[in-house]
Parts: structure tokens; C-alpha cells; sequence
């Protein structure tokens, strides 16, 4: 899997927020993006998933071009801040509900990404009664239950106690292991610096640094 | 579909409370009756008339308050993580809009029945000839109503939230029906049979086609159900308008499905 961006640009009300980036992603690999609040890290997720069309440039996903060929990027977790899921349903419902828009995973398969993130898949209450950091827990379930070959968290870490950072960043590390390609992006310059291969820096909508 | 089954509860109490005051009648209350008081039919065009008319609409309101974020809620909180998976969007708008049609027959179907049933409780309730014809026409006309009208709701919030929607939609809905307590003083309107410039007037209002006794039918079983004002006014007109316009309303609602951007995490549903 290869994830390539050219010349990227987006505005919103005359406000630049993506400007000039270009990226080569490839799988097996985890990329770190760093920046300050606003600097662009959470519209590039969007931009790059497909969730937001782009203004000029090109997004090519092994070949298919993002808003042309494909719609969304076709195999893709993500969890991006302050997204959350239904209210009133359980982590299981939710995540079940989720997985049936494009059927490629047994109930098994979303019992075991629940379990792995530490949570009890039989847990009655609903998300909306969830704490936040198992809220988190639940949203990290459904980015990688699928097995997918393009996984972009913002802010993963976010809400998690010692023993929930822990847990994240090896899942990130079994799924590099498995071929995925692994966007991330944190504050915890220690999630960076252990996880990411590769590290973009963002600001003002632009990719300032790259290491 | 199974998370909606128990909003039909509240299809089942709006349907015996509104046949409330015809429980206990000495008289043999026919099925057809029953489904014209549930058509709008006791609607008298006058300005006093509207309360009638506006107490029978609740049954729709009703509809559009439960089914009214059917399809928005998908772009409220978990809006990310459900169009990150979707990747047909127009299809997948044109399997949820036409999944909500069903819901809108049981909706009436419910209301219908469990008004029936409590007529049956304490009076007698005879099936005559022609009655079902007029369900028939009922469920077609008022399910279509309701389906375009909340799918309107939903197509509205996706833009600006449901909230501003339902603001919208009630009051273009209120607008309408206050257009007959305004002709309601015209007597022209009241002359039978009734002009076909007045006809027209009239037909031009969507909300007319509600109700059932002012249609026109060749079936024999109907004379003296329906036909009030002697004009022309075939279902078949009515039906066909509420196709048109549903149409109409699922090719506006793929175009703005397709366009939607998701750009800022709506969290109208507090899911977050």
C-alpha cells in the first residue's frame, strides 16, 4: 500500500488550513505528524481519508486517485479527536453497527479488537455513559478491528491512564508489524519518538520539518 | 429497524387518544368512517376549521419528531467513524431513505388499528364495502406525506442541524394549513360543486391532498365517503404528486449526501 500527496491545498472561508503538502507514505511504517494546535495535523487526517475533498492537487492511493477513482481511502481505521460514536448504544452495538456498512469482519473479530483494548465486550452500558478514557479505549477498538491497511490516530493517547498508553502503543506496534501504514498524530512528543519511523512537522497548514 | 419498533408505541397511543371521543357512541361506527376521521375528513374549510385540522396533523408531526434524524444521525457524533467505511454514499442514502417508507405505512397502520380496536372495546365497528379501498388510499397518500416530508427534515439537518429542520419544515407545514383558514372566508370555496379555478386554488395546496372526502372516485363502494366538493380530484393526482415530489426529494438528498464534507465533528447528539 502506497499513500502519495502532491501538492496538496485547502482553504475553508479564505482561511488557508492545508498548504503545499506532499507526502510518499508506504505501509509497514509509522509517521509521525507533530504541531501545535491548529497547525493542520487533524484537516490532513481528514484530507487524506477522503472524509474532506481538497482544493488543488492530488491524493493516489495505490494508483486510485482520492475523489476520482475512490471516495474514501477503501481499507482505513481512524480515530480523530472529539469524534465519538452513538450514544445510546453499547461499544459492542456500535462497533457491530459500524462494521456492517461494508461486512468484512465476524462479530468474533469485534469482540476480539474490544477485548484487546482492555474493555469488556459484554459491558451493557451505553458510550454515552462511557468515561472518557473509555471512550478512547472504544474508538481505538473500532479504528483497528478491521484489520485495516491505513490507520490514522490523532491524538491517541489521549484521556488513557499509564497502563492505557502502554497498551496503545504496542497494539500500534503489533500493527505495524502487521504491514499497516500508521499516521499519528500526538502532543506526547514520547508517543513520537517511540512509535514514528518518520516524523512531519506541521505549521500553519504546512509541513515545515521532516526527520 | 429494530432500534424503531418501540416509537410505535407512541404510533398505538396517538391512534386510540385520537379516537377517543367516538368511543361509547350509540351508533355502528363503519371502518370506512374511522379511516376518513384519520384522512382529515371532519376538516371543514373555515377559519375555525384549522383547529381540527392542525389536532388531526399531530399524528404527522408525531411521525417526523421520531423519524426526523433517521438519516442525520448518521452525520452527527460517530459521522467520522461511520462515512470512513461508506464508501457508496448516494447508495447508501437511497437504501436509508427507502427503508423509512415502511416505517411510514406502520406508523399509519398502527394509529389506524388501535383506534379501531378501542372503537371495538366499547361500540360496534362494521367493515363495509369500499372501506379498504379507502385504507388503501389512505396508507398511499399519507405514508408518501410522511416520508417525503421527514425525509425534507432530514435532508434539511444535514445543512444546518435538526433543530433549525424541524423549525423549518413544521413551519412551511403550518404555512400551508394556515392558507385554509384564509380561503376558509372566501365563499366561493364553499359553492358545490366547486369551480375549477377554486378547485385548482385548492389542489395547489400539497396539505389538500390529505384530505381523503374531498377526492373524487369512480368506485361505487366510496359514493357518499368522499367527493364533498363534486370536484375533480382523482387519488391517483394526489398519489402521483407525493411520487413525484419523493423522487424529487432522494435526488436532492444523493446530491447533498455526495457533497457533504466533514470538516467539523458534529456533536449535536453529544456522543462524544
Amino acid at each position: 500500500m502506497k499513500l502519495k500527496a502532491d501538492s496538496v491545498f485547502k482553504s475553508i472561508k479564505g482561511k488557508s488550513i492545508l498548504s503545499d503538502i506532499n507526502l510518499d507514505l508506504k505501509s509497514g511504517t509509522v509517521y509521525g505528524i507533530v504541531g501545535r494546535n491548529g497547525s493542520g495535523k487533524t484537516m490532513l487526517f481528514r484530507a487524506l481519508s477522503g472524509l474532506m475533498k481538497i482544493d488543488s492537487g492530488e491524493i493516489n492511493c495505490d494508483g486510485n486517485v482520492l475523489g476520482k477513482d475512490i471516495s474514501i481511502l477503501p481499507s482505513l481505521g481512524i480515530v480523530l479527536e472529539n469524534a465519538g460514536l452513538y450514544p445510546e448504544f453499547t461499544g459492542l452495538m456500535n462497533l457491530s453497527l459500524l462494521a456492517k456498512l461494508n461486512n468484512r469482519i465476524e462479530k468474533d473479530d469485534i469482540v476480539c479488537a474490544i477485548k484487546r483494548l482492555g474493555l469488556d465486550p459484554s459491558d451493557k452500558r451505553p458510550y454515552g455513559k462511557y468515561s472518557l478514557g473509555m471512550k478512547q479505549r472504544i474508538v481505538l477498538a473500532q479504528a483497528i478491528m478491521e484489520k485495516p491497511e491505513v490507520i490514522m490516530l490523532d491524538e491517541p493517547t489521549n484521556a488513557l491512564d499509564e497502563n492505557g498508553i502502554k497498551d496503545i502503543r504496542e497494539i500500534i506496534l503489533q500493527e505495524k508489524k502487521r504491514g499497516a501504514l500508521i499516521l499519528i498524530a500526538s502532543h506526547n512528543k514520547e508517543d513520537i519518538s517511540m512509535l514514528a519511523d518518520e516524523v512531519f512537522y506541521m505549521s500553519e497548514g504546512r509541513i515545515s520539518e521532516r526527520q | 429497524m429494530r432500534n424503531y419498533v418501540k416509537y410505535f408505541i407512541f404510533s398505538a397511543i396517538w391512534g386510540s387518544f385520537s379516537i377517543v371521543p367516538y368511543i361509547n357512541s350509540d351508533e355502528i361506527l363503519c371502518f370506512s368512517d374511522i379511516i376518513n376521521k384519520f384522512g382529515f375528513s371532519e376538516f371543514y374549510l373555515h377559519s375555525t376549521g384549522l383547529a381540527v385540522f392542525l389536532q388531526w396533523y399531530l399524528s404527522i408531526l408525531l411521525f417526523q419528531v421520531l423519524f426526523g434524524t433517521f438519516i442525520y444521525r448518521h452525520f452527527c457524533s460517530a459521522s467520522v467513524y461511520y462515512f470512513s467505511r461508506c464508501e457508496r454514499r448516494v447508495q447508501w442514502f437511497f437504501k436509508e431513505a427507502v427503508s423509512l417508507y415502511p416505517l411510514a405505512i406502520l406508523h399509519l397502520l398502527i394509529m389506524v388499528f388501535s383506534g379501531t380496536f378501542f372503537i371495538c372495546l366499547t361500540s360496534s365497528v362494521r367493515f363495509d364495502a369500499g372501506s379498504f379501498c379507502l385504507l388503501g388510499y389512505y396508507l398511499a397518500i399519507h405514508s408518501l406525506w410522511l416520508f417525503l416530508t421527514t425525509i425534507l427534515i432530514n435532508i434539511v439537518a444535514i445543512k444546518i442541524r435538526s433543530g433549525g429542520a424541524f423549525v423549518i419544515v413544521s413551519g412551511i407545514q403550518i404555512f400551508l394549513a394556515s392558507l385554509y383558514a384564509y380561503w376558509g372566508e372566501n365563499q366561493k370555496f364553499d359553492e358545490i360543486p366547486m369551480s375549477n379555478r377554486y378547485a385548482n386554488l385548492l389542489k395547489s395546496n400539497p396539505l389538500s391532498h390529505l384530505v381523503l372526502n374531498w377526492h373524487s372516485s369512480g368506485i361505487k363502494s366510496l359514493s357518499g365517503k368522499i367527493d364533498i366538493f363534486e370536484m375533480e380530484f382523482e387519488f391517483v393526482e394526489s398519489i402521483s404528486l407525493y411520487i413525484i415530489l419523493s423522487v424529487l426529494l432522494i435526488a436532492i438528498g444523493c446530491v447533498v449526501v455526495k457533497r457533504q464534507e466533514f470538516i467539523v465533528i458534529n456533536i449535536e447528539t453529544g456522543g462524544t
